[in-house]
This record gives structure tokens, sequence and C-alpha cells, in this order.
């Protein structure tokens, strides 16, 4: 029996009128439109749940999944709605191969938000594949009007993604291969602006973890370029955030403090809290390298808002607190780094970031050494080093091997460099 | 802290305080230390150096004297003379030309001058603080509670008593009005000062969904906020361990009143159950939950009854009255009692049918319901509602029927008119005809009302009218 049949028809009929009125009311994308939306996400999300599950109404529900996608990945929100995004592709209909690869797009977007990176890089793939099959089944049909845009655009938008998530996972060549497909992709189909300021952001941060610091820097300036142009300050703090990070890593601290003051001014505006919490903690990177320790400490504990105390982004709260460990042992306040530091740690075991582990098990070695328990400290720079020997490729990695294997010498030589 | 406050004992207070004026010891400041101004005093200057209770006081003697000083300067200058200066009486009475004797009149007067002072900005400043406490409540639900007065007796006494229990667990079905009985108590509470703070939090909507990650994620949740509430969102440390520590430390210092409301989830009450204790005393947790703890839980378990008969009358006739139903206004001993008996003295069973009655005759309410017996209560929802459902006007049901759609947080006119379809002219009489039958809770502060369905009216409009199979039937049984 179809359980659907007895379905009160009045409830079905609201349903379908809810449905309608959150695709309407989901239609921009702004960060204005996505704050408003904020504030009603829980019958949003209602009516969503609802819509998923009866068939008549699964379409066009999927649909306001996709418009509401910028409300779960700028808020924070993909614990309730990578779910949502799940069931929604997997109940596509074969006969709607570009909804079902639009669809796993955006779930890969939230995996990748969300710091789960196999599943995001697979998701994206899912998407690359269903959409080269429909290419290849229209041609056999030679039915190549069906091709349309934007199902070409849809798969470059993939490609972009799969490079952010490359990036991500530090396969740096397939991050830059993915990245210059979709950057010819959008040129060829004339792609507006955002479409290239994304990718060239996902290109920007490759270049830079790689260490091709001038190359990421060009990348970079002309995505935030494109943004600013746009006034679409979200992304564009985020590609902020990259730039600064690019100047820090190549010293070029006098760069990265005009970044600093342009982001500011863009807090005012309805931006996510996460991303003025980037800001943050890219200003207060670059501080504490320059030695300036108490404005780095303000930067890291602005970046520590109770927002992002309470908010799923559980990586960057290991960065942060991470941050604020690094901190207070530059300051020698060892006992105020060491919950910070080990809170990080603790952080990083959940996502399973090996290099950002090591970074923490490294830091916490410095603070043994500065405890005088040699032991301890032997134990979590090697602990570090082993994490560090898998990323041979890594900029990053190869300056804290350098810098923990210096550490790790020292410790074995009694405390004597 | 000590609550009473005895215009009577501050005479003798004040003397003793100007007496200790210069003690470098703090245990002679005590006779002055219950008060709020002494401790508002202490906390504007926690570093102060020296005797902190001692310096606070004789602030607070100070601020007094100063507010004597426009109608009595004469008072003023003996109290400062005799204490602050430590003149004998035979000095203060050559400085003023008069008799030790008169000094002595004088100095009883001006005492009793303070002692008022002092009383006024005391009862100022206790106003001042119930006030902030109570305007940080949630807005209270009910407009009268019905049979609950030994309860409540009961719980204040036991949120009164400066030791155990610490925890107290308010247990009860759906709809029997656990939410108005907190609320109710601490309303009572608030006034006495018997807490430094009163905070209430709702454990709801962690996610979207309503549903929160994990107990540990809700706990988590509620520390922040409590943090939040202490030392506002700058003031708040900056991982979940040195929070915990921090306001364990703050809960530990002083007595707070903190309320859980609405805790759903089984394991996260058992959960929080086992971190409580840990930073109660002298502090206390009041929950409301619809599970009852484990029997081994450290907790006071205080399980809300149905309503006596006579608790159940009054109620109806309150309820009907609210509503402007007049059908009770006939009803004889006999007609109560068949209500009692299938309602069973459920607030909410009883509310719904004061609304009933306005459209039907009693016997048509309850005819066909069982009495008592496994079951019964969910049965009687069942047929309440059913009962109810057949009342309404087209528009009534379209607009009911569609509440689901509506999350905890309520919709607003606007929404409900997209979800049932109706326009204005159809929806407002719609809106008025659900609230006169209970069946519409409002929700929302003055200038943003939303409406919003109970739990019970949810599961009915799921199981029976929308019959929608895709989510556990809940209490709520299928007609068959």
């Amino acid at each position: 029996m179809n359980s659907e049949t007895a379905i009160n028809p009045q409830f079905t009929a609201g349903l379908t009128a809810v449905v309608a009125y959150w695709q309407e009311q989901t239609i921009s994308n702004t960060d204005d439109a996505v704050a408003a939306l904020d504030t009603r996400r829980q019958n949003l999300y209602r009516a969503v749940v609802y819509g998923l599950k009866l068939e008549q109404t699964r379409r066009e529900t999927a649909v306001v999944i996709l418009q509401a996608f910028h409300l779960a990945e700028r808020r924070g929100y993909w614990h309730e709605w990578i779910p949502l995004l799940q069931n929604a592709a997997a109940a596509c209909p074969p006969d709607e191969p570009l909804l079902k690869a639009d669809l796993l797009n955006r779930l890969g977007e939230l995996y990748l938000t969300s710091r789960q990176l196999p599943a995001s890089i697979e998701s994206h793939l899912q998407a690359e594949a269903i959409l080269k099959q429909t290419g290849e089944d229209h041609k056999r049909a030679n039915d190549l009007g069906a091709i349309d845009l934007g199902a070409n655009h849809l798969r470059h938008h993939v490609w972009s993604n799969l490079s952010m998530d490359y990036a991500f996972n530090r396969q740096y060549d397939l991050a830059e291969q993915y990245g210059q497909q979709a950057l010819a992709g959008f040129r060829a189909t004339n792609a507006p602006p955002k479409f290239h300021a994304n990718v060239l952001n996902a290109l920007g941060v490759a270049a830079w973890w790689r260490g091709q610091y001038d190359r990421a820097e060009t990348l970079l300036r002309e995505a935030v370029a494109i943004w600013r142009e746009l006034n679409q300050f979200t992304d564009l703090l985020r590609s902020l955030n990259n730039l600064m990070g690019t100047l820090k890593a190549a010293r070029k601290y006098d760069d990265v403090w005009p970044c600093y003051a342009e982001a500011v001014t863009y807090f005012s505006h309805n931006v996510g809290e996460y991303e003025k919490s980037l800001i943050e903690v890219s200003y207060g990177g670059a501080l504490y390298e320059q030695g300036q320790y108490d404005e780095a400490k303000a930067a890291f504990q602005r970046a520590n808002s109770p927002y992002l105390q309470q908010s799923s982004y559980f990586y960057h709260r290991a960065t942060v607190a991470q941050c604020l460990g690094n901190t207070f042992l530059a300051q020698n306040r060892l006992a105020d780094a060491a919950p910070h530091l080990e809170e990080s740690a603790r952080l990083w075991r959940q996502f399973d970031d090996e290099l950002m582990l090591a970074n923490t098990l490294g830091t916490i070695a410095e603070l043994y050494a500065q405890q005088g328990k040699a032991d301890d400290a032997i134990t979590q720079f090697e602990q570090a080093l082993a994490l560090l020997a898998k990323y041979p490729d890594d900029a990053w990695a190869k300056k804290l091997t350098a810098d923990f294997t210096r550490q790790l010498q020292e410790q074995k030589n009694g405390g004597q460099s | 802290m000590e609550m009473q406050l005895n215009r009577d004992r501050l005479d003798k207070d004040v003397q003793q305080a100007l007496r200790a004026w210069h003690n470098s010891g703090d245990d002679s400041a005590d006779s002055l230390s219950y008060l709020l101004l002494v401790q508002a005093q202490m906390a504007a200057a926690p570093h102060a150096k020296g005797p902190a209770t001692r310096l606070a006081v004789n602030q607070v003697l100070l601020n007094a004297l100063e507010e004597m000083t426009t109608q009595n300067e004469t008072a003023v200058r003996v109290l400062k003379l005799r204490f602050l200066s430590q003149h004998s009486l035979l000095m203060v009475a050559n400085q003023l030309n008069v008799s030790e004797h008169t000094v002595s009149r004088m100095q009883r007067a001006a005492i009793d001058q303070l002692a008022d002072a002092i009383y006024r900005q005391e009862l100022a400043l206790r106003d001042s603080k119930i006030q902030e406490i109570t305007a940080l409540l949630p807005p209270a639900t009910y407009s009268q509670l019905f049979g609950a007065a030994e309860i409540q007796t009961d719980l204040i006494a036991r949120l009164r008593d400066p030791g155990s229990p610490w925890v107290i667990a308010v247990t009860g079905l759906g709809g029997i009005g656990k939410t108005a009985l907190a609320d109710s108590v601490i309303r009572r509470l608030v006034p006495e000062l018997h807490f430094d703070d009163v905070v209430w939090l709702r454990s709801a909507a962690a996610t979207m969904s309503g549903q929160s990650a994990s107990p540990q994620a809700t706990f988590d949740t509620l520390i922040i906020e409590l943090a939040q509430r202490f030392w506002g969102q700058s003031g708040v440390e900056n991982t979940p361990n040195q929070r915990l520590a921090q306001v364990r430390q703050r809960l530990k210092e002083r007595p707070f009143l903190i309320i859980i409301d609405n805790l759903e989830s089984e394991t996260d009450t058992a959960f929080l159950l086992t971190q409580l204790n840990d930073l109660a005393n002298p502090s206390k947790f009041l929950l409301t939950s619809r599970t009852r703890p484990a029997p081994q839980a450290i907790v006071f378990t205080c399980v809300i009854p149905e309503l006596s008969f006579d608790d159940s009358v009054t109620l109806l006739n309150h309820h009907a009255q609210e509503l402007g139903v007049m059908a009770l206004a006939t009803a004889v001993a006999a007609d109560y009692q068949a209500i009692w008996n299938v309602t069973g003295g459920h607030p909410l069973a009883l509310k719904l049918v004061a609304g009933l009655l306005d459209v039907l005759p009693l016997s048509t309410i309850l005819g066909g319901l069982a009495q008592g017996g496994a079951g019964h209560i969910e049965e009687m929802y069942r047929h309440i509602y059913w009962q109810m459902w057949r009342t309404l006007s087209e528009n009534g049901r379209r607009l009911l029927l569609t509440m689901p759609l509506v999350s905890e947080t309520g919709g607003d006119p606007d929404y409900l008119g997209v979800i049932s379809g109706l326009d204005e002219t159809q929806l407002w009489p719609a809106i008025q005809e659900l609230r006169s039958r209970s069946l519409l809770e409002v929700r929302g502060a003055l200038h943003e009302k939303s409406y919003g369905i109970h739990r019970l009216t949810e599961t009915f409009l799921h199981t029976e009218i929308i019959n929608w199979p895709f989510e556990e039937q809940r209490s709520v049984k299928r007609e068959t």
C-alpha cells in the first residue's frame, strides 16, 4: 500500500505552498538575505524536513535546499543540513541528473566546510561523474543541444570545488589541475565574475600552502578585487584572510596591516562571525610573528568569540586555541598556555588532521622544554616529527620539521644548542 | 545571604558598625554585612586594600551620612565626632556647648536617622535587584496556578534550605504544568533574595532541528550561557574546561539558583545530572523534564500529580471565565465529577474541555470515554482532540492541520497565512477560534506575536488528521 495516499490533501497543499514560499524566500544569497533568513531558519528547516518526505514535494524541496545552501554554509549549520542534502541527493529521480549533481556538489562543499575531506572529494567526484555521463549520453543520442550551459557551468563549479578540496587535502598538483580546468571553463563560458573569484581563491590557497607566495598573492589579490567589486563581503573576507595568510608567510608584514584595516571596515555589514574570527586570527598571527604578544593575544581573544565557542567550527576553534596557547607560551605564561594547547590537540585529533596536530604536539613539547621536562618534550617532538614526515611536499611541514628537529636535538643534548 | 531586613534590628546593627569603624579585622563589620548595599560596595571594589567588608560597611555608612547631611547637619556632626574622630561624649558636649546627656540623646536620634537612611537605600537596592532578576525571566504562560500550593510550598522550602537537595527535578507528563510550576516557585523566591541571582535557561533548539548534537554539547551550551550571564560576552573563558572551572568557582562562591527548563531528552537529562552536583552547593539547580531521573541519580525528584477534584473545578471555572464560556454557569457537582473522572485532572485536558463546552454539550464531549485504566490518558486526549476537531469551522481546521509545519519558535500571522492558504479576513477569525479552544499557544513579545501548538496537539494532528506515516507514533493512538 502506498502510505502517502492517505495523507490529508489539505496538509499536502499546505506543504506545497510552504515549499513554494521558501523557494521565493531563498532566492537571494546576499549577506543581508542570509542574515534575514537566519532569524527564521527553524521554520525553513521544518518545511524542508517535511517536504523531503513526500514524493510530490521532494523535487521543489531539493531546490529550496540548494538555494538555502548559503545559510547552512555561512552560519555553520552543516550538522543539520548535511543529512538533508544526503537525503535529497539519494532520493533524486534518475531523470534529474543535473539536480542530483547540483545537490552532490553542495553536499561536498558542506563536507569541506566541516573538514570531512574524503567525503567532500568523494561527493564532488560523484557529481563530476554524473555530469560527464550526462554529456556522453546526450552525445550518443546526438542531442548536443541538450548539453546546456547550466550543465557545463555546474561541471566547472564542481572542478572549482575539487580544486579547493585537494588544496585542503594537500594534494597540490590535483588542486592546480582542477583549478586550471575550472578557470578555463568559466572563461570559455563567460561565467559571472564570482565564479572566477572562487577558483582564483582556491588556486591562491594551493599556491600559498605550496610556498609559492608571489603567485598566491597575485591570485588572491585578483579574487579580492572581484569580491570587492561585487560587494560580497563574506567572500571578500575569506579571500582577504587567505591573502593575509600568504603575506604573513612571505613575511610581508607591512602589507598585512592594510588588509586587516580593510577587513575590519566590513565587520559592520551582515558578515559571518566566523569570517571575522578568521581575520582576527590572521592578524593576530602576524602580530605574534612580530613579537607583539599582548596585541596578538587580544586579537586571538577577539577571534575566540562566544559565537565561535558555540558554533560547529571545531577546526577553527582548534586553530584559535593553538594560537592562544602559542602566545601564552611566548609570554612564558606556561600555566595559561597548557589548557589551550591541550584543547587544541584534542580538537585536531577529532579531525584527524595530522599536520595541525603535529604543530600542536611540537608546541606542547616546547612547553615541556620550558618547564624543564626534557623526557616529555622529547616524546612530544618525536611524535610531531613522525606525523610531519608524511608530508614531504608541504612547505609548512618542512618548516616545522626543521624547527622541531633542531629543538629535539637541543633537548637530547641536555638543553644545549 | 540573609534575607529578612528588620528595621528594628538595624538601629543596633548600625550602632555596632559605627563603633567598629576603626577596627582592622573583618569580624566586627559583620553586623551590616548582610546588606545588599555592603555586598554591592564589595563587588564594586573587589581588589580594595585592607579588610574588604569593613571598608565596604564604612562606605555604606558614609553614603548614608552624606544623605543625612542636607536634613540634619548636627546629627551627622555628632556621629562623625563620636565614631569617626572617636571623641568622648564630654569632648563632643564641649564642642557643641551642650550637656553630655544631650549629646547622648542626640547620638541615639542620629543613629535612628542613619538607620532610616540605610533602610531606605537598602529597600531601593533590593527592589531594583528583584526587578532586574524578574525582567530576565521568560514571560509567564499562565494566569493562575491551580492545585499546586502544597508542591509549591515544598519546593520553595527545599530551595530555601541552605543545605541539600542541591539538584531538584520537576517531572511529569506533557501538559501537566512543569514549567508553570517552576516559574511560580521562582517568582515567589526572587523577592526573598535568597540567591545572588536566578538564571533561567531553556534547553531547546541547540540546533535548528531542536536536537542537541550530544549531551556534552547541551551541557557545554548551558555552561556558556551561564558564563555569559555572569561575565558578559567578553569575560567568558576560552576553553570548555576553563569555562567550566570559571562557572564552577562562581557557583561555589555564592548561592545562585539555576533553572534548566524543558529537558526533553533522556540522555541529556541523565548526563546533566551527573555534572550538576559538582557545580552545586551553595548554588542550586531546578530542572523540568518529562523524563524521570534514574533511581541512582543524586537528585530530589518532584513528580507533579494530576489535579484533585476541587482544583480541577477551580481551574475549569477560571479558564471558562477567561475564554468567556458560559456553559459552566449551570454545572452541578455531578457534571464536574464527570469531567474530572475522564480528564484525570490533567490541566491541558481540562482547558481543552473548557474550550469545547462553548460549542458542545457536556454529554457529547464525554460520551464514549473510558474512565481510568491503562492507556486512559492517551485515549482521553485523543477523544477530546477529536471532539475539538469536529466542532471547528472549516477555516479553523485548515489552519490547525497545517500548524505542524510551524517550528517550536512559532510562526507569525503572515506565515500562518502561507501554510493555511487563508487570506487575512479568514485567518484572524480562525486564529481567534483556535485560541478560544486553547489549541493555539501565543509566543513572542509585545511587538512580535507568533503562534504555535502544544506537542500533544501536534501528535494528534500527525496521527489522526494528517495521517503522517513517517514519524514514530507518539502517545496518541490512531483511531481504528
